[in-house]
């Protein structure tokens, strides 16, 4: 187990690795730098002026030494200054990543809570109304893009309440509280609490046909019982791996819903730094993600073994 | 309630009805089916695949899938209360309390993601005042009842640690843990290795006999009806055909399908059959029970049937002393097959 984690370890330094040369050659493959960027703004250009800007920027050196130089800054944990701000990268995200994280983490606990809990009553009673109306809505929930469905709440909420909180660090009330993170968490999370429904769903009925099954009924458990203890535990499995997927995936759904709400994340951010080819922001950024990311991965992995005795990682 | 025990009946099951509804139709899995279990008492339910017997004891669990199987009619009564008019509540204190029932396989008919202890412990904690370190303890005692070496070490195990016959055991513990006064075997060793099969059979009996519980033991193998069973009933297409003690059925049986089940089994050697003779197989198939005959369900596949047999179905008729057949020419099949 030891020595897998250990090889895991380093096979997830090597991955970022890889995501880090493809990120940042990309990033060059798009036309254009900040200084076309200003410059064309401008109207007038001297090439000279143009070319110290660049010089400044380092923008004039090879690629290779450019990237030598971006990994060399992080390993000493300087991720350099913003373009656009001219302050350290680190002043400008860090401030931003806990808004972020709170409306992943909820999106998430939103799908999870919702769609684990439905998914097993719909296998449960599968073919009943209930079933059938929970599929429904979860095929909705699968086919709404979350920024549409971000307008949507928005929408509703101008015409039934007459205004929508706009974003605040502090909220006052309970329900300022809830409109600010929690209505975007959901409209976010829909997509993967309809998605965890269905795995649950589908994984639970194959589990429920089980011979344990029916040895659970046989002591004399509680219908309960036999779903939730003895049923859902091994029907979690494809659960956990699906919320791992969306957890990486929810940044995009993040990046769109921070822009529709006007939340001053990380996602939507980036977006901007994007726009003006702000380097040091955006490959920090995607860096980032990409740890998390395969961070999410190593767990769901870990939670595997922890959950079905079955797996172990050995050598 | 005392009169009911008087002779110490603890099951006693009368003209049971069990159908399911299907796509292609209706069919009757078990059609008027009767038994009694006596303490202590083993008594083996015989047939081929798909002929009621897992139906049969199902349906006494009330564990019959629903949809599509019910319970239509006749009553089951355990140690003087009667389980069908139960509500499902009561009917839980009841399963894996008073009546346990093991399964035919063992590979998965634990839970692979809970400790072999817990599994035991949990029957125990459902049905009787225990602290959770209490039931440990007595989980780790079955465990040493049926025999498992290291019960402590085992009991932290999980299903798949174990092999086949250690599962059995498991699963044999877990159902005498609250120490039921009936235990349903169906098909307890058919899917274990031979060697290991006498081995599980013998565990069983022993335990019975120590316990004092009554045995249901399905199986379609009539060497284990043979070294276990006091009485025997043979069941085809749903329907009880003949009821005998073991005795009587291997010297004497009754109806031409039992005669069949007999000749086509390998040397029995403790009841003298000839070793060096060709087996005998049962012509044909078991009839589809969504389109069975008239008559009787075992006709087009009998020898000996007559015009009679393909017409009317025959009833069970006491042919000797507590001797059932239901056959038409039961009264001319003299003698062992």
């Amino acid at each position: 187990m030891f020595a897998y984690i250990v090889r895991r370890l380093a096979l997830m330094l090597v991955t970022l690795v890889g995501i880090s040369i493809i990120i940042f050659v990309l990033l060059r493959v798009v036309p254009g730098n900040i200084v076309d960027i200003l410059f064309d703004a401008a109207g007038f250009v001297d090439p000279t002026d143009k070319a110290n800007l660049e010089k400044e920027l380092g923008l004039d050196l090879p690629i290779y030494q450019q990237y030598l130089n971006w990994i060399g800054g992080l390993l000493h944990g300087d991720l350099g200054y913003s373009y656009v701000s001219e302050k350290p990268t680190l002043q400008e995200i860090l401030p931003r990543i806990p808004i972020t994280a709170k409306l992943a983490g909820l999106a998430l606990l939103f799908s999870a809570s919702i769609g684990i809990p439905l998914g097993v009553l719909s296998a449960v009673h599968q073919g009943s109304r209930l079933d059938y109306t929970m599929r429904v809505v979860s095929l909705s929930g699968l086919s709404l893009p979350s920024f549409w469905l971000g307008l949507l709440i928005l929408m509703a909420s101008v015409s039934l309440f007459g205004h929508m909180p706009i974003y605040n660090p502090n909220p006052k009330t309970w329900t300022e509280a809830f409109a600010i993170y929690a209505v975007p968490a959901m409209a976010v999370g829909f997509r993967s609490a309809a998605l965890t429904m269905r795995i649950t769903r589908s994984s639970m009925l194959e589990i429920l046909r089980q011979d344990y099954i029916r040895t659970a009924r046989a002591k004399g458990a509680s219908e309960t019982s036999v779903n939730y203890r003895h049923a859902l535990k091994n029907a979690i499995l494809p659960v956990i791996t699906v919320i791992g997927i969306e957890a990486a995936f929810l940044i995009g759904g993040l990046i769109v819903t921070e822009t529709v709400f006007n939340i001053p994340g990380v996602a939507r951010f980036l977006v901007e730094a994007l726009r003006w080819r702000d380097y040091p922001i955006v490959q920090n950024l995607v860096m980032l993600i990409a740890v998390v990311v395969v961070v999410a991965n190593f767990t769901v992995d870990m939670l595997y073994a922890a959950i079905d005795p079955r797996i172990r990682y050995g050598d | 309630m005392i009169e009911a025990r008087k002779d110490d009946t603890i099951l006693d099951v009368k003209n049971l009805q069990t159908v399911f509804f299907t796509n292609s139709g209706l069919f009757r899995a078990v059609d008027d089916v009767s038994f009694t279990v006596r303490r202590g008492e083993t008594l083996a339910i015989v047939g081929e695949s798909g002929c009621g017997k897992s139906v049969t004891a199902l349906s006494v669990m009330r564990l019959v899938p629903d949809p599509p199987g019910r319970v239509v009619g006749g009553s089951v009564t355990l140690e003087g209360t009667d389980l069908l008019s139960l509500d499902e509540a009561k009917m839980r204190d009841i399963r894996g309390n008073r009546i346990s029932m093991i399964f035919q396989e063992p590979m998965t008919s634990l839970n692979p993601v809970m400790r072999i202890g817990d599994q035991i412990t949990e029957v125990l904690r459902l049905h009787q005042e225990m602290t959770a370190k209490e039931a440990w303890a007595k989980a780790v005692e079955m465990l040493r009842l049926v025999r498992i070496p290291e019960p402590d070490r085992r009991a932290h195990e999980y299903p798949h640690q174990l092999s086949g016959g250690m599962r059995q055991r498991a699963m044999i513990a877990m159902a005498l843990a609250c120490r039921p006064a009936l235990l349903i075997a169906d098909e307890p060793t058919t899917a274990l290795d031979v060697t290991i099969q006498a081995q599980i059979l013998a565990l069983i009996v022993d335990l019975q006999k120590r316990l004092g519980t009554g045995l249901i033991l399905i199986t379609h193998d009539l060497g284990v009806v043979a070294q276990t069973a006091q009485r025997v009933i043979v069941m085809y297409a749903g329907k009880k055909v003949e009821e005998a003690t073991v005795e009587d059925l291997f010297e004497n049986p009754k109806h031409p399908y039992t005669r069949g089940l007999m000749a086509s089994m390998p040397a029995v050697i403790s009841f003298g059959a000839k070793t060096d003779a060709r087996l005998n197989e049962i012509p044909g198939m078991v009839p589809s029970l969504t389109n069975l005959p008239p008559g009787c369900a075992f006709a087009p596949r009998c020898r000996l049937a007559v015009d009679r047999c393909r017409a009317e179905y025959p009833p069970l008729q006491e042919i000797d002393a507590n001797h059932l057949a239901a056959c038409w020419r039961a009264t001319e099949l003299v003698g062992a097959p």
